[in-house]
């Protein structure tokens, strides 16, 4: 009913989709190649049965452990101030304040007291931070 | 070739000797009827192509355990239409698109397809098509191309007949007045 009601409207409808020459000749084939290659592909040795599963999984773990234990990592021995400060900058949230102190401390690193540091470059710096006097002077004696 | 009933090939299927002869000559019975009913979904044949294989390689894993409480055209049917309907769903996914523009894109490919052999009149009709929901579309076509009986496409949706009658009067309606807009 509602078919008719529609084709007096519209004119019938047909299907206006097409295939490309041959195709429902060659598809057969094309399936049963399919079905051979995926069966092919899913044979597979059953390695829970077998001794090949454990000499497998000792592989496994030890190509693991090899990766990490020699994980080459980023070692800050050869990086230079310019390259730490800038390091510190970029990834500060990365780094832990007492990772800073045992660096600063196991590299021997006199950062604030050295020659160069100027006395009024500390003096700016206890002004820039806006340190009371009497804190430093309390703590000092600690 | 292809007249054996299809008791005929799921019994010949069940002997080893003769279990590719028996899925080639289902493959021949259904494979016009499956690649109609996929590529009014996806639109285009490259789609339509892969997703007919997908459908014959899953019959065929799962066949040995078919068991006739449904009909082999209903069951053959019902996976094609989950594959069509998943690889929308996975399309829409994969490009985060909210479902217009799947619309949009299938449109597109309806314009541009080179197996489309409709006139301007076919084109608007399928455009106001492709404006339903996908199962309404789906409704739609299995009712008015492939004229299946409710009773049939209850089998194969799940839905109810009185669902379906609904689904169909909604599709009509709404095809007319898009293209009543047009």
């Amino acid at each position: 009913m509602e078919k008719d009601d529609l084709n007096s409207e519209l004119g019938i409808q047909k299907n206006p989709f097409r295939v490309p020459q041959n195709y429902f000749d060659e598809l057969e084939e094309k399936i049963q190649l399919h079905i051979h290659q995926k069966h092919s592909q899913t044979k597979f040795i059953p390695l829970l049965n077998s001794k090949l599963a454990i000499a497998a999984s000792i592989i496994l773990m030890l190509g693991f452990t090899i990766l990490f234990v020699n994980k080459p990592s980023t070692s800050t021995a050869d990086l230079s101030f310019q390259e730490i400060d800038s390091l510190i900058e970029t990834n500060s949230y990365l780094i832990s304040e007492e990772a800073l102190i045992s660096y600063i401390e196991d590299e021997n690193l006199d950062l604030f007291l050295s020659e160069k540091t100027a006395d009024e470059d500390i003096i700016d710096y206890l002004s820039e931070e806006n340190l009371d006097y009497e804190d430093i002077v309390q703590q000092s004696d600690i | 070739m292809t007249n054996y009933s299809d008791d005929e090939l799921l019994a010949m299927f069940k002997e080893p000797n003769r279990k590719n002869l028996a899925f080639n000559l289902i493959v021949k019975k259904y494979q016009e009827r499956l690649y109609w009913h996929i590529r009014k979904i996806v639109i285009s044949h490259e789609d339509t192509d892969d997703l007919l294989q997908n459908t014959f390689l899953k019959a065929w894993r799962a066949l040995d355990g078919f068991r006739a409480d449904s009909l082999l055209f209903t069951w053959l049917y019902r996976i094609a239409t989950n594959e069509a309907l998943s690889f929308l769903k996975q399309k829409k996914r994969k490009f985060f698109l909210p479902i217009v523009n799947v619309e949009n894109q299938l449109k597109n490919t309806l314009e541009s397809d080179s197996y489309f052999s409709g006139d301007e009149a076919q084109l608007k009709f399928q455009k106001a098509l492709l404006t339903l929901p996908e199962k309404q579309r789906i409704v739609f076509n299995m009712k008015y191309f492939d004229e299946m009986k409710y009773q049939e496409i209850s089998d194969i949706l799940g839905t109810s007949v009185g669902a379906l009658k609904a689904s169909y009067h909604h599709a009509v309606k709404k095809i007319k007045a898009y293209l009543k807009e047009i």
